[in-house]
């Protein structure tokens, strides 16, 4: 049984090689396709084809700001970008008989999606290591829907301003024809990231946002006051409101009060020694708003956010190894000589000490210049190492945050007409094996739950409305690994109702290996499962994919 | 620009000065006394870490009578721990004479790695 499970992956996989780079092969000619550059390698990022067909979507992290390029040959692009929770879904669709494919290049920074006629119209993923060739890029601009939606307008009918975002480009992008290279993603179905239970997406976000103020109200700011005083944040608040007493819209702000109050006062090691200092210290606020920028569209929401980092033994300030790779700081030497002043009372040494100290002041600031910049530069370079070794040291450790945001939105944009409009709750614990052998450097423990209720979702049966939903989330991933293997299992459960109807349970898992061949080729096997409780019946466990590739690109999150 | 200044009790005690990093930030630093010329550095506590054990406060000169005119300089690197945006760096300088706080010195602006600064102040005698 094993060695027939075996020979099928192999017949299966060779079956497929001669596949794609027929496929491949005919799309050299003409490539229409749309760029997307990343500034570091997209770890998070995924693609897939919607249910529906004829749409394609990029899903990436918030914080990942893509530049986007087309070819000249692609007419008639239609992009819409969508912020959802703390990740953008950019959708576009593709003509009937266009097979569109992802190739991820130079080490997942660059994402190109091909629109390749005449092959199958199933999604493909394939990683390039074939020649390139340049071809002029043309921007794009982009509609960004604010709530998440998809067309700018929310379940309760009204609509919220769709901001207009510019979504610019290099002047030039690298058009890569997809090569003859061993790179196979064979997918058996398309695939649903909403459906329940969906495993088109296996790393599931299980963070606490930094900012739930944002996620709550599905922004995504390009500017977020943090002010660092007292007096700063009096002017943020200041010129966020109107003389009306209207929130001016899209105003973000985050900020930890401790360290607005008491900050200049906090030395590291009040920080290290004192439990309710680290809390406090770490107790950050956000607070964010909305509003529509239109006459139909008065409406304002608001939402207020915490962060609480209640444990942390990944906490850089209190790593001593870390202290102690910043020891190694330089000091310039002291300078010869101190700005000329008479002293009060001078003696005619006094005057001639300034004379000379004036004759050489210049060349004295120039030395004293260099010695500065020479030790700055060293110390540059140390604190960068020391904090990368930090990060990597403590990218499992053990920590307990949690996070909420209560909402509130005014239909007719005024203050006082306030009324509540659901809001979010979450907490992560992760556990990083300390003190087990084996463990501790290279596995981690996350449990993540959540709570949404109200929170504006598309209506899954009819396209271009909204709903209610309320959830809970629950999800638990395991992950270990080293430079050349990572594991991960991930289990989610999701029950979730739209208003007013029954709720609906949902679970799923996914297992995900993979191994270094060589180099930046990884040999990646996933397998997913999911159980869903619609309409009163449950399903079993079903295999839903099964994944066998080479690529250039982990899809496990390495641990560091 | 001139150096600032603080009046000590020429017959008081000898005067401390105690180096504070605010926002928790990590920092290593020197403290130097020049003459009254502005010359002639001599080290009070030089490469200390406020990261340790030992408190970051140090006795200047043998007296306070000796230290008219005389200036002091401290210097300091001070290092972010997280990659957090928008982070700001005070460094401050207390000066007590017989457990007294006679004059408080702050430099402070912001900070994406790392950063130097430096401050002095003369002392006068009262």
């Amino acid at each position: 049984m094993k060695r027939r499970f075996i020979a099928w992956l192999l017949i299966s996989h060779l079956l497929l090689l001669s596949h794609v780079a027929v496929s491949q092969t005919a799309q050299t000619g003409d490539a229409t396709f749309v760029t997307f550059t990343f500034t570091s390698p997209c770890e998070d990022c995924a693609t897939q084809n919607s249910v529906a067909g004829n749409v394609y979507i990029v899903d990436v992290p918030a914080a990942r700001n893509a530049s986007l390029a087309k070819s000249p040959s692609l007419r008639d692009f239609n992009l819409q970008v969508t912020l959802r929770n703390d990740r953008i879904v950019y959708s576009f669709p593709f003509k009937l008989g266009t097979s569109p494919r992802a190739v991820w290049r130079q080490g997942a920074t660059v994402l190109q999606v091909f629109f390749v006629p005449g092959v199958d119209n199933v999604a493909a993923s394939v990683s390039d290591v074939g020649p390139e060739r340049a071809a002029a890029a043309t921007n794009v601009t982009a509609a960004v829907d604010t709530n998440g939606n998809g067309n700018g307008s929310v379940g309760n009918g009204s609509p919220i301003s769709a901001l207009t975002a510019s979504v610019s480009s290099p002047a030039v992008a690298t058009a890569a024809a997809p090569s003859q290279s061993p790179t196979p993603m064979p997918f058996t179905s398309l695939l649903n990231r909403d459906a329940p239970g969906s495993t088109a997406f296996t790393n599931v976000d299980m963070s606490v946002p930094e900012s739930p103020a944002f996620t709550v109200l599905g922004v995504t700011p390009e500017t977020v006051i943090r002010p660092t005083s007292p007096r700063a944040f009096a002017t943020s608040l200041l010129n966020g409101v109107d003389q009306n007493g209207n929130f001016q819209s899209g105003l973000a702000m985050d900020f930890v009060p401790y360290l607005l109050v008491a900050g200049d006062d906090l030395t590291l090691r009040k920080y290290q020694t004192k439990q309710v200092v680290r809390l406090l210290s770490r107790t950050q606020f956000s607070f964010a708003t909305t509003k529509g920028a239109t006459t139909e569209d008065k409406s304002m929401r608001l939402a207020l956010g915490l962060h609480l980092t209640l444990w942390d033994r990944g906490d850089p300030r209190t790593d001593e190894t870390l202290m102690s790779c910043l020891s190694a700081f330089r000091l310039p030497p002291p300078p010869t000589m101190l700005e000329c002043e008479l002293p009060d009372n001078p003696t005619d040494a006094d005057r001639e000490a300034f004379r000379k100290c004036q004759e050489s002041a210049e060349a004295t600031r120039q030395e004293r210049a260099r010695q500065v910049q020479e030790a700055r530069e060293f110390n540059d370079s140390v604190s960068t190492k020391c904090r990368d070794e930090s990060r990597q040291r403590n990218w499992n450790a053990s920590s307990w945050i949690i996070g909420a945001a209560p909402s509130w939105i005014s239909t007719d944009g005024q203050t006082k007409n306030m009324r509540w409009n659901g809001g979010g709750f979450w907490t992560s614990v992760a556990y990083g094996f300390e003190g087990v052998p084996g463990l501790e450097s290279r596995s981690q423990l996350i449990l993540h739950g959540r709570y949404r209720n109200r929170e504006v979702v598309p209506d899954p049966n009819t396209a271009g409305a909204f709903l209610s939903q309320d959830s809970y989330f629950f999800g638990a991933r395991f992950r270990t690994g080293s430079p050349t293997f990572n594991g991960s299992f991930e289990y989610t459960f999701l029950r979730s109702r739209f208003a007013g109807l029954r709720f609906d349970n949902a679970s799923r898992f996914s297992l995900l290996f993979e191994r270094r061949i060589a180099g930046d080729t990884w040999f990646n096997l996933s397998l997913g499962g999911e159980s869903g409780r619609q309409d009163g019946r449950n399903n079993g466990f079903v295999l839903t994919s099964f994944k066998w590739a080479f690529s250039d690109r982990r899809n496990v999150p390495s641990p560091q | 620009m001139a150096h600032k200044r603080v009046s000590l009790k020429r017959d008081g005690g000898v005067p401390s000065v105690e180096l504070r990093f605010g926002n928790a930030l990590f920092a290593k630093y020197d403290i130097f006394l020049f003459d009254r010329n502005g010359m002639n550095p001599q080290p009070i506590k030089t490469n200390q870490l406020n990261s340790d054990n030992i408190p970051d406060i140090f006795e200047v000169g043998t007296s306070a009578a000796a230290l008219d005119q005389q200036i002091l300089f401290w210097q300091a690197a001070i290092s972010v721990l997280d990659n957090k945006p928008d982070q700001t760096y005070l460094m401050r300088a207390i000066i007590t004479q017989d457990g007294r706080e006679l004059a408080t010195f702050d430099k402070r602006g912001s900070i994406v790695n790392t950063v130097i600064d430096q401050d002095t102040v003369r002392f006068v005698l009262e």
